[in-house]
């Protein structure tokens, strides 16, 4: 099963969702305007809306105003796509090109800070001190997550905990606050909305892990960019970190990349066949499961609803996602 | 009793403190402080008798983070691909910063309750960046186009958070004075064209609006009269 089919009653809900982020970036500049709808066109699940909203449908779910905080999350997660396509100068995302081969890097920042101010024009709509408090914690620990990821290229001597705190900032945190803003603004009290958030935690390290796995897994045409483009860029992600517990491949990583001159393809394949050989995958696939259940047993004490099970139906075809 | 002076200093060690992100200032270079912005916006903030010290302090550390956000964004350079390594890394930190900042402001006011205020500041954020792609995609603007752009994109934030605090704006003021702070830096560090004539006359506007705007707008063309009068340094690097 497809994931919008696991959501498939919020269809209406969600073309709702789609048609207030479309009115949300009308700018009056052209380019800016088209920029920004190009961006949003540009496909992506929309996973932090379809959290929120599951989240505030535990409580008391009112759409109009819900809607505020799912637009504002998608919108968020869009100025930070377009500024990481600047950072890794990355022609294409999910097949398309990004704003800043179309346009050049200067567009692609004004468009980002644009969208991104869209965003908390959005959200101050709503007067809870809670949302702002929790959300601009969150962007401030994504940005740090992010300042984090170029730091740690290429150090080879970080460990397993650098590994996960980082992918807690750079994915886990907005996901969680997806889930715990959509039960704030629901009306669930402190202790169901802290479940929720960890739910969202634990779904977005799982998530990240297996994301990181595909980099290694699926082909090139599934991901829309070379596979072992993270390594390649030199983020090590926790199959790297495992792989390198066996000193053939620790030796075949230093001697591709402490050469002089560019990685080759080649020298890529060899090393994701070598990475393939060890148990890293597996082991990879271990912790993300682990995460996987804990993010189930967080939903144990929410009231049993057709939200619920939708939560708990994308926690289980996360963890089976293979592509 | 503390004094402007003094005040501005605290201040000036809290935005200090805020900016500061050890791995990024090893690699690229600390934020210019606007001067002639950082000093007006501290001045708007202390004659509003009706804000707490604490609302003072924020309004005006928040609004110059954003400002620096902004600058910062500004810096990433149009060439898409990084010829060195030190080029790459420079320009991903000055991305990342600028996001950075912009996270810290709505941090620190949401902190504190300040909700109207994060809005104020996200609409200007908004305009500006309107504004700054209508300077990026004019064809060959006249020296007055140029100018009339870059006066709104200077001044925008400040002009907001101006309209915030008060109903009586003093925006054309306002606006005149920055550009002529931020023509006469150019002309300094970077031998711009802008010429003596055009500042002149932009000096000549202020003080005929410092003649006929209203009394409850005195306490800005006192402020502004002064500064002109001072000839105030206008740029230090932090």
């Amino acid at each position: 099963m497809k994931l919008p089919k696991i959501y498939g009653f919020l269809k209406k809900d969600m073309e709702s969702i789609e048609s207030a982020l479309q009115d949300s970036i009308q700018a009056n500049h052209p380019v800016l305007r088209d920029a920004s709808t190009e961006l949003l066109h540009a496909g992506g699940k929309r996973i932090r809306p379809v959290f929120v909203l599951l989240s505030s449908q535990l409580g008391n779910y009112d759409l109009s105003k819900i809607s505020k905080v799912a637009v504002t999350l998608e919108l968020i997660h869009m100025a930070t796509l377009v500024h990481d396509d600047v950072i890794d100068e990355a022609e294409l995302r999910r097949g398309k090109p990004t704003t800043a081969s179309i346009y050049g890097n200067r567009v692609a920042m004004y468009t980002g800070d644009y969208i991104l101010a869209r965003a908390l024009e959005e959200i101050t709509d709503i007067p809870d001190s809670r949302v702002h408090q929790l959300l601009s914690k969150t962007l401030v620990e994504v940005s740090i997550g992010e300042i984090e990821q170029i730091e740690y290229k290429f150090n080879w001597e970080q460990n397993l905990r650098d590994y996960l705190r980082r992918i807690k900032r750079k994915t886990a945190l907005l996901i969680a606050s997806s889930c715990k803003l959509g039960a704030i603004v629901g009306g669930l009290n402190d202790y169901q909305a802290n479940k929720l958030y960890q739910y969202g935690y634990y779904i977005g390290m799982s998530y990240q892990i297996i994301d990181d796995i595909l980099d290694f897994t699926s082909t090139s045409k599934e991901l829309g960019k070379p596979a072992g483009n993270d390594l390649l860029q030199g983020n090590i992600t926790l199959p790297v970190l495992y792989a390198m517990e066996d000193k053939t491949f620790k030796q075949s990583l230093f001697d591709v990349f402490t050469k002089d001159g560019h990685v080759t393809t080649n020298e890529m394949k060899m090393l994701i066949q070598q990475l393939k050989r060890t148990d890293a995958i597996k082991r990879s696939y271990v912790v993300s499961d682990m995460y996987l259940s804990k993010a189930l047993t967080a939903l144990d004490e929410l009231p049993s609803s057709r939200a619920k099970k939708t939560l708990q139906d994308i926690a289980t075809y996360i963890g089976k996602r293979r592509s | 009793m503390t004094t402007f002076i003094t005040r501005n200093q605290s201040y000036r060690e809290l935005l200090d403190e805020k900016l500061k992100y050890g791995y990024i200032h090893k690699h690229i270079q600390q934020p210019l402080i606007d001067e002639a912005k950082w000093g007006l916006l501290q001045f708007l903030v202390e004659q509003d008798r009706s804000l707490t010290p604490m609302q003072r302090e924020r309004y005006l550390i928040t609004t110059m983070l954003v400002q620096i956000a902004l600058d910062t964004h500004d810096l990433v350079p149009i060439k898409k691909v990084a010829e060195t390594e030190q080029e790459t890394l420079s320009k991903q930190l000055q991305v990342l910063s600028g996001d950075y900042y912009s996270g810290l402001y709505y941090f620190l006011l949401s902190e504190v309750g300040e909700i109207e205020f994060i809005q104020t500041l996200a609409n200007a954020i908004r305009e500006i960046n309107e504004l700054k792609m209508a300077l990026y995609y004019k064809d060959s603007p006249t020296l007055h186009e140029w100018i009339d752009l870059t006066k709104k994109i200077n001044s925008m934030l400040i002009v907001h958070v101006t309209q915030f605090l008060y109903d009586d704006t003093a925006n054309e003021l306002i606006t005149d004075w920055l550009i002529i702070q931020r023509l006469e830096l150019e002309k300094e560090y970077n031998n711009s064209v802008i010429g003596e004539t055009t500042i002149n006359n932009y000096k000549k506007n202020v003080s005929n609006l410092v003649q006929t705007l209203s009394n409850q707008t005195a306490f800005i063309t006192h402020y502004i009269q002064d500064q002109q009068n001072d000839n105030v340094n206008i740029s230090t690097r932090i």
